[in-house]
């Protein structure tokens, strides 16, 4: 699944965002790397699905030397989010991207991921992990599969090794009207979260349509036509139901 | 010692004017938080319920309340007014009556008799006459104008010039008058005068002497109108409220006395805080009646007025008048000057409610109290009304009591003065060189004949540099040669001698040139060195349009391909500039900054070889055009961080628009992460930045529906102006600005 035509210090990204500050602590370098296997009905992002042939090549070393030029904004706790797209389909070459930030920058390393694979190396690139920000989609894999093409497992099992490696994570979860939004669902993901005690953050996301354009210029279907955003009363008060029976390290 | 200067630590200070020296010496630099701020008095809020009847009056009324036709302005033509007499603390109107606005024909009868009849008004026959045989400013200079100056003018090659308005920029060190009383600098002035008088009588000379004479009766006049209001301003001041009283005097006459385009007050609140925790600490008064005087001085600031017209307006918008009140920064050896009073500056923004005016402007330095930053932040954030400028960089090269004038401008407080030239159009420019020299608006032959470039092939970027290099070295000695007659007339005709008066006899003198269309400029020469970029000619013959083929890169993403140009741009300019001297030997420095001109600017410029259409707007100042920074904030501001504040000493302006949402997700995260932001910017030996942290829809709100944002306050380019008083172009142009987002 790793994108074998690239040198081993060339990412392929769909883009950079060097002021990110919603993706981890502080301000951050966001890399959106190209390429997902799941097929999220919500997705925002359906550009950066396809790994090969698509996106732009950036090589570890432009990040770095990117990265150290804006450092003095970053300082307060900021660093790198690898995020995408499905970061961890290159997680061979993050890890020495990782490797130089933390090294040679004295930044922090953050990964925002949908667990949608488990790399070997995971355990070496946790090492090297400040934060992982696990995308909790759906509390069975029933539903995983109908709207993400994914599965839970893969999930758990990102929240068993992050536990294991001692990693901080926090989560988050996309609230979508009439998939995931009562009270009920609410209590699933509350019962996983609760399972964990390296957990420090939930975050409720409400399901937004700012995305839709895309699918139109990519010329594919949007799989949530019609469907409303997730008011922000109702998202509030999901909030405050978890917020209410959470258990946050 | 002085029985006013009690408690004072004394030094060279007490025994001649050294104020830098008085306020090392004796501050109380504070390095905690915000918590000991008070909230506003009810004799405070009692006197804002009239303050906003008033200032919705005036925008009700066109924007302007009234204009008093009867008078010239000057320091003793109207009788004192006040807003409510019992409940103020300073007191002291422009005119009888709280925003009448008064007439200045000094600059120029024909634009004093335009601004009123622009209003519906009619300036007084008595008036009129008073003029009639006199020599203004505005006469002067065209008196001296050469040919090429008027076409270069017409063809708004170089605009907005103070050809026929006051040139302001020019800050007195009112803090002087608090510290030793009028008599003791008058003195001073008259012993300068005998020292000058018994020099050899060069024609420089004789000039300093004339103004030396001219300065010494504008102070005695200051303090009549001081007497006037039942001051004494001849003795140094007792306490904290004499203090601000006996400063604000001086500002006072010198807004009346001249209308100039900046008239900013300096920096002052640590000198003021000295005074505050003298009293503070002799249990004459407590935090909340500190907050009181400052709140009832910055007031009076927010009233200030000048009669414009309509071409003035649309050039600087929003009614400005710079009150800019700068603050913060560091000693020469580094230590903060920060002063509980830096806090209680900004508090007067939620006291009073936001406000563009006074135009706080923080000196940010690496090394200041987190909790000041933070505060500043959070400032920021609730209400768009302040920019920050750095420290670092500035104090080294202006002596570390410099002051900020209008936007951008450093100067040594008292020790330095400016000649302001508003800006060049640099995108024009270039269009000149492909152009053989004709404007491609109206097609006359503004610059010396050359080849027009063919229409047959791609542009030959060496080429089209090699014309550049040609036209902006014509245009460099032609600009500093208008600036030189210019403020020749101005010195002559309209000197400002009470501003002039709280200055070193002699001071420093800069020349300040500008550039516009930087970014404009920019990305057109990448695109001619990475794209393909084809002239098409109209039926003059003149290139009037490109076609672009391929990409090319943008300024404002931190990629030194373009970057690099638009640094090239300045230092060279600059280096142009140098080459012709200027009037009194001043020294040359060059601004990008805009104002609001850049929309002008736009308007009156073809088609650029960037992309960007005739009449569309260029970008404010030193920023990247709108919405071609792609790469987020910290690209774009490092992009900008790499003009080189050496060849730009009169300031790089850059206006920075964020979400909240993209700022961070909550209050405390978007304080902790604004900060960071400004140290980055900073460390990268930036010069300045505009914070604005809203949302777009906002504005187009408050476009639709002003009513329901009566004091919604934005930053557009080194100053803040009420959204509700942009014309709408402008509101447009700012709405169309990059705005930092986050999905």
């Amino acid at each position: 699944m790793s994108n074998n035509i690239l040198a081993d210090d060339i990412l392929n990204i769909h883009s950079v965002q060097s002021f990110a500050t919603l993706e981890g602590e502080g301000i951050r370098f966001a890399v959106f790397l190209q390429g997902c296997p799941y097929r999220c009905v919500y997705c925002h992002n359906p550009d950066t699905w396809y790994g090969e042939g698509q996106g732009t090549n950036l090589s570890i070393d432009d990040i770095v030397t990117k990265m150290s030029h804006y450092k003095g904004f970053y300082k307060n706790g900021g660093g790198l989010t690898v995020t995408g797209g499905e970061p961890l389909l290159q997680a061979s070459k993050i890890i020495e991207l990782f490797r130089r930030v933390r090294e040679d920058l004295g930044l922090t390393n953050t990964i925002d991921t949908s667990c949608a694979v488990m790399p070997d190396c995971i355990e070496d690139l946790l090492a090297l992990t400040d934060l992982v920000i696990i995308d909790l989609k759906f509390h069975n894999n029933a539903d995983y599969n109908k709207y993400a093409k994914g599965t839970l497992d893969k999930t758990i099992a990102m929240l068993d090794v992050t536990l294991k490696m001692g990693v901080n994570v926090w989560i988050r979860t996309v609230v979508v009207p009439d998939i995931n939004d009562t009270n009920a669902d609410m209590d699933k993901y509350v019962e996983i979260v609760n399972r964990y005690p390296h957990i420090s953050k939930y975050e409720l996301l409400a399901y937004h349509t700012m995305g839709e354009f895309k699918y139109a210029e990519l010329n594919i279907k949007y799989p949530l036509a019609g469907v409303e955003q997730l008011s922000l009363s109702k998202l509030k008060s999901l909030q405050k139901y978890v917020y209410e029976r959470i258990n946050l390290k | 010692m002085k029985v006013e200067w009690n408690g004072f630590k004394e030094g060279n200070w007490s025994n001649k004017i050294d104020v830098a020296e008085f306020i090392k010496l004796n501050y109380t630099a504070y390095d905690g938080d915000a918590s000991f701020l008070a909230g506003a008095t009810k004799r405070t809020e009692k006197l804002m319920v009239e303050v906003n009847r008033l200032l919705k009056a005036e925008q009700d009324n066109n924007g302007i309340l009234g204009i008093d036709t009867e008078k010239v302005t000057s320091i003793l033509s109207y009788q004192p007014g006040y807003i409510d007499k019992k409940n103020e603390i300073i007191v002291g109107l422009q005119t009888e009556a709280p925003l009448v606005r008064g007439v200045n024909p000094f600059g120029g009868m024909r634009m004093a008799i335009k601004s009123c009849e622009g209003y519906g008004m009619k300036l007084s026959e008595n008036v009129i006459n008073q003029f009639k045989y006199r020599t203004t400013h505005n006469e002067g200079v065209f008196m001296a104008y050469n040919d090429t100056m008027r076409k270069a003018r017409h063809s708004s090659l170089i605009t907005g010039l103070p050809d026929a308005y006051g040139r302001g920029r020019i800050i007195g060190d009112y803090r002087r008058i608090a510290l030793y009383g009028m008599d003791y600098l008058i003195e001073c002035k008259k012993a300068d005068k005998t020292e000058f008088g018994n020099r050899t009588m060069t024609e420089d000379n004789i000039r300093t002497v004339e103004e030396l004479s001219k300065q010494i009766g504008f102070m005695e006049q200051l303090k009549t109108l001081a007497s006037w209001y039942g001051c004494d301003i001849s003795k140094p001041a007792n306490d904290a409220v004499e203090a601000v009283q006996w400063l604000y005097f001086g500002y006072l006459g010198s807004v009346k006395e001249q209308n100039g385009a900046a008239n900013s007050i300096g920096r002052i609140s640590t000198f003021l805080d000295i005074y505050i925790e003298r009293d503070i600490a002799a249990g004459k008064i407590n935090e909340s009646r500190a907050q009181e005087i400052m709140d009832d001085f910055i007031i009076k600031l927010r009233l200030v007025r000048h009669l414009r017209t309509e071409e003035y307006n649309d050039l600087f918008a929003g009614d400005p008048v710079w009150v800019t009140m700068s603050e913060a920064g560091c000693t020469e050896d580094g230590k903060s000057l920060v002063t509980k009073n830096s806090f209680r500056t900004l508090q007067t923004l939620y006291n009073l409610g936001s406000s563009c005016e006074p135009n706080i402007t923080i000196l940010w330095g690496q090394s200041l109290p987190q909790g000041y930053k933070d505060f500043c932040a959070q400032v920021s954030i609730d209400t768009d009304s302040i920019q920050y400028e750095n420290d670092d960089i500035m104090r080294s090269r202006f002596t570390a009591d410099y002051s900020i004038a209008c936007c951008v401008s450093a100067m040594g407080t008292g020790k330095q003065m400016q000649f302001f030239g508003a800006r060049c159009n640099m995108a024009k420019v270039l269009l000149m060189a492909l152009n053989g020299g004709k404007d491609e608006v109206y097609g006359e032959q503004v610059a010396p004949l050359g080849d027009i470039f063919d229409a047959d092939g791609a542009l030959d970027y060496d080429k089209v540099m090699a014309a550049y290099d040609t036209y902006s070295e014509w245009i460099a000695a032609l600009y500093v040669n208008t600036l030189n007659i210019i403020h020749f007339m101005h010195d002559k005709y309209a000197y400002e001698r009470l501003t002039m008066a709280f200055h070193d006899t002699d001071p420093g003198r800069l020349m300040a040139f500008g550039i516009s269309g930087l970014s404009v400029l920019a990305d057109s020469l990448s695109a001619i060195k990475y794209a393909k970029v084809t002239p098409i000619k109209d039926e003059r013959g003149l290139i009037t349009d490109f076609t672009i083929e391929g990409e090319f890169p943008r300024f404002g993403n931190d990629d030194d391909r373009v970057d690099m140009i638009a640094k090239f741009i300045t230092d060279d300019f600059y280096k142009k500039l140098v080459k012709t001297p200027c009037y009194r030997n001043a020294v040359h420095t060059l601004s990008i900054l805009t104002i609001t001109s850049n929309v002008v600017y736009g308007r009156k410029t073809g088609n650029t070889p960037d992309g960007r259409r005739a009449k569309e707007p260029f970008a404010p100042g030193g920023n990247p055009m709108h919405g071609r920074d792609i790469n987020g904030a910290v690209a774009s501001l490092s992009s900008v961080a790499k003009l080189d504040y050496d060849s730009c000493r009169d300031g790089i302006s850059n206006t920075f628009s964020v979400t909240p949402h993209a700022l961070g997700e909550n209050k405390t995260a978007q304080v902790a992460n604004l900060t960071s932001m400004l140290d980055g910017y900073f460390a990268q030996n930036a010069h300045h930045l505009n914070v604005n942290v809203f949302n777009r829809e906002l504005l187009v709100d408050a476009m639709e529906n002003p009513g329901k944002y009566p004091t919604l306050t934005v930053r557009v380019s080194g100053y803040a102006v009420n959204f509700n008083r942009l014309t709408r172009d402008k509101q447009e142009e700012v709405i169309s600005r990059t705005f930092h987002e986050a999905l």
